[in-house]
């Protein structure tokens, strides 16, 4: 059986360490992929489908996203990650720091299926990332890949 | 007649003498008239009937430089460079003797040949003379260029504030931020040092660790506070009733159960209902009775009172007050400044944003937030909304 993958979407090297410990000190069993910015997600999700030179479309559990990303914001992935057939109904959490209310918005308007902040409190990040790997690795059932059913 | 009298006389047919002082009175009263008229500092025009000039003001001569001889005996459309030949002006003065309407600040906006562009304010109405049946219009114009022009620049004004304003906002709102993401690898990397690398650390190391844990995390309360503070000012206000008593019962269980050990006792009036949006009058009176909680906390008993005290009719002054450290009332006029603390650090925690907000809050709502204390002996807060 193939291991579950979470693609982090993010552009924060910092963030990108915290969170990858947080994996690591749960018992998440998983993959973490981690893609710096919006045009390599897409790249990789849509284009050649690996990033870092692994294949991430297989047993994708979840993406991570943040939503501000350099050169394609989050809100901009989300939006064509939703418009495409393999993609549609791929589960993105998007992960940011913003409250706006408009941002909350949007996200679930183009269709996110959950939005979490970052909290500024590592105890609560850590756990708050640990809380996020657990469910969508653990509990969900990962959307077939090619949005077929 | 005196009889026998032989007196040179002017022989006048009889009540040649009323009609006489009949004609004196008119001409008295005309020349009345003629005096206002020629005093009054608005250009003022006489109409006949046919909507030809009788006769103009001095005043009118002036602003509009011209002639008595370019105006008397013309027809007003024909004035000027026919700047009163304006087809709603038209209908309106056409009826004014025929209806007996009047023109009510009418504008006019033109280019005048003599005077250049100038916005004017048109009042008319009928005179009916009844000695000789006449009926003459009476026209004033009121020169308001000026006053329409400072009314633009108030526009202007205020839609260049409300542009910088906004865009001040805006910025502060990016840079709290934008800060957050630094402060979150601080908080972060210092918690990961602490536990991955407890070995490595003496005491005074493990220390130090915690000091830069606990100042990201207060400079992360500090931009939380900053960002909500701004926000108060973006915010949409809504107008409902909002039941301050039952906000305040619901807030003083929340404290109760922070601490329950603490004897504090709540007074809370009933029935206390004010106008304005639920949410923002909430977070002041949630800081108003955090405050009241916190500045009491040294105290083995404390006595938190919220109430309403009508002195003026219709408009209740509501207060938060409590018998706790209180303040020095010399330093009253700094107490709503934003981060203005009167205590230190290790006396009260906070970052002084919370009566900033309150200040904001109930600024919005049109009402005035102000505080009476003394040290050791409490502290009264006092507002009203709008």
């Amino acid at each position: 059986m193939d291991k579950k993958t979470i693609l982090l979407v993010e552009d924060n090297p910092d963030d990108e360490a915290l969170t990858l410990r947080a994996f690591k000190r749960s018992t998440i069993r998983g993959e973490v992929v981690v893609a710096r910015d919006g045009a390599e997600a897409l790249n990789h999700l849509l284009g050649s489908g690996k990033v870092s030179g692994r294949d991430v479309t297989v047993a994708l559990a979840v993406v991570l996203l943040d939503l501000k990303l350099p050169k394609v914001d989050g809100l901009e992935v989300l939006r064509r990650l939703r418009a495409d057939d393999r993609t549609r109904l791929l589960p993105v959490v998007i992960v940011t720091s913003s409250k706006e209310e408009s941002d909350i918005a949007n996200s679930y308007k183009l269709g996110a299926n959950s939005y979490v902040r970052k909290p500024v409190d590592s105890a609560k990040f850590e756990e708050g990332m640990q809380h996020l790997g657990l469910y969508w690795l653990g509990l969900n059932e990962p959307a077939p890949w090619g949005g077929s059913a | 007649m005196t009889k026998g009298a032989t007196r040179s006389a002017v022989v006048r047919p009889a009540g040649a003498g009323r009609r006489k002082r009949a004609g004196e009175e008119l001409r008295g009263a005309l020349a009345y008239a003629e005096s206002i008229v020629e005093t009054v500092r608005e250009p003022l025009l006489v109409l006949d009937a046919d909507l030809r000039v009788i006769s103009a003001n001095r005043s009118f001569y002036q602003a509009f430089q011209v002639s008595p001889e370019k105006t008397e005996k013309r027809l007003i459309y024909k004035l000027g460079n026919r700047q009163w030949d304006i087809p709603k002006l038209r209908k309106l003065l056409e009826e004014i003797l025929p209806q007996n309407t009047q023109i009510e600040d009418f504008e006019v906006d033109h280019e005048f040949t003599t005077i250049g562009r100038r916005s004017m304010l048109l009042n008319a109405r009928r005179i009916y003379r009844e000695s000789n049946r006449t009926e003459t219009i009476l026209l004033a114009i009121e020169d308001i260029t000026e006053r329409r022009r400072a009314e633009e620049r108030v526009v202007e004004r205020t839609t260049q504030l409300e542009a910088a304003n906004k865009e001040l906002e805006l910025f502060s709102y990016s840079i709290a931020h934008d800060l957050r993401a630094p402060l979150r690898s601080m908080d972060g990397f210092s918690q990961a040092l602490l536990e991955d690398h407890a070995d490595k650390l003496d005491e005074e190391g493990k220390d130090y660790v915690r000091r830069v844990r606990g100042a990201s995390q207060r400079m992360g309360q500090l931009l939380d506070d900053l960002l909500e503070l701004s926000r108060l000012t973006r915010a949409e206000i809504r107008r409902e009733a909002v039941n301050l008593s039952a906000l305040a019962e619901t807030m003083a269980e929340e404290l109760r159960k922070l601490d329950p050990a603490r004897k504090a006792e709540f007074v809370i009036a009933d029935g206390l209902v004010a106008t304005g949006d639920p949410q923002l009058l909430g977070v002041a009176l949630t800081n108003l009775l955090d405050n009241a909680w916190k500045f009491t906390s040294k105290h083995k008993r404390a006595r938190i009172e919220f109430g309403a005290s009508r002195q003026q009719p219709g408009q209740p002054v509501y207060f938060v007050r409590d018998d706790g450290a209180g303040f020095d009332m010399a330093y009253a006029d700094k107490l709503f400044g934003p981060f203005q603390r009167l205590h230190g650090m290790d006396e009260f925690s906070g970052s002084g944003v919370g009566l900033a907000s309150v200040q904001r809050i109930i600024g919005r709502h049109g009402g005035r937030v102000w505080a009476e204390g003394a040290v050791e002996q409490g502290a009264t807060f006092y507002f009203t909304v709008q």
